[in-house]
């Protein structure tokens, strides 16, 4: 069942894959991930969350060219693949679900 | 802080980590410059990270389950079976029948051996849980030690179960890609 079974990190491992495009590796999710929520992240749980969905189908990946910068270590990129999107929306959908009539008591406002 | 010391540090804890991530997780190291106490906190934080894992599939602890049941059978059931058989040169003649019956005379042995292969060879954990499979061929050799008849023994069934977990695992007939074996 798309959608179904995604975690917390999971959700936001996907959208911080999607944000970054070309540029998805671990550290850059991790980052992007403790910007934008102010959560902190350790790096284990997002190795581990990447290659689950990588397992799920969710993700695709693929390593990068070495670089000096790295010591000469390439990097593992990610993309989300379509299933990925589909079980992101779904996942999405089901929040804003749930979110509907809350507005007022959550001081939330879903983007038009 | 070098990267000579980046990959010391971690290097050291890398067969913790499946080997198909093993060179992203040093180019990140080595990308955001950490100090050398913060590379050696991070690199065994993603290890016991990645050795968890598999536990959170409610079917591979079940199958992990499985894995300990079938290698603590072997580790009574061949001792039992043995019984009381001991070594006695004069009973047998030819060198394959006396060290068959020196290897049944400390049943240990081949009960540790039997426990190892099935740990490594049983296919009901997916090739990238290999975690399961260490910790439980870990966890069997200290079994295997406890119950041995003293120390030399002892160690001889913990040897002989981690080798024969590797020899399984390496045997089995399943997908490559994952398989975690340090050689």
């Amino acid at each position: 069942m798309a959608g179904g079974g995604l975690g917390d990190l999971e959700k936001l491992a996907l959208l911080a894959v999607m944000r970054l495009g070309e540029g998805a590796y671990a550290v850059s999710v991790r980052r992007e991930i403790e910007e934008r929520t102010g959560r902190v992240v350790s790096r284990g749980a997002v190795y581990t969350t990447l290659d689950r969905l990588r397992r799920k189908g969710y993700l695709g990946s693929a390593m990068s060219e070495p670089t000096p910068e790295r010591g000469g270590k390439a990097k593992r990129i990610f993309w989300v693949t379509a299933p990925g999107v589909a079980s992101l929306q779904s996942a999405l959908d089901g929040i804003s679900s749930l979110l509907d009539g809350l507005e007022d008591q959550l001081a939330w406002k879903a983007r038009a | 802080m070098e990267g000579t010391s980046v990959s010391q540090v971690a290097r050291l804890l890398m067969p913790l980590v499946p080997r198909e991530h093993r060179d992203g997780l040093l180019g990140d190291l080595t990308e955001e410059e950490l100090p050398t106490a913060r590379v050696a906190v991070e690199t065994l934080g993603v290890a016991l990270w990645w050795q968890l894992e598999p536990y959170r599939d409610r079917s591979i602890r079940l199958a992990s389950l499985l894995l300990w049941a079938v290698g603590l059978t072997w580790l009574r059931l061949v001792p039992a079976a043995a019984g009381d058989a001991a070594f006695d040169p004069t009973l047998y003649t030819g060198p394959i029948a006396m060290a068959a019956a020196f290897f049944w005379s400390v049943p240990i042995v081949p009960a540790a051996i039997a426990a190892g292969l099935s740990v490594g060879r049983l296919t009901v954990v997916p090739a990238w849980a290999w975690a399961v499979r260490l910790h439980a061929a870990l966890g069997l050799a200290a079994v295997g030690y406890a119950t041995a008849n003293g120390a030399a023994l002892g160690l001889a069934a913990a040897g002989c179960t981690v080798g024969a977990a590797w020899f399984g695992d390496r045997a089995r007939p399943d997908d490559d890609e994952h398989r975690n074996v340090t050689t």
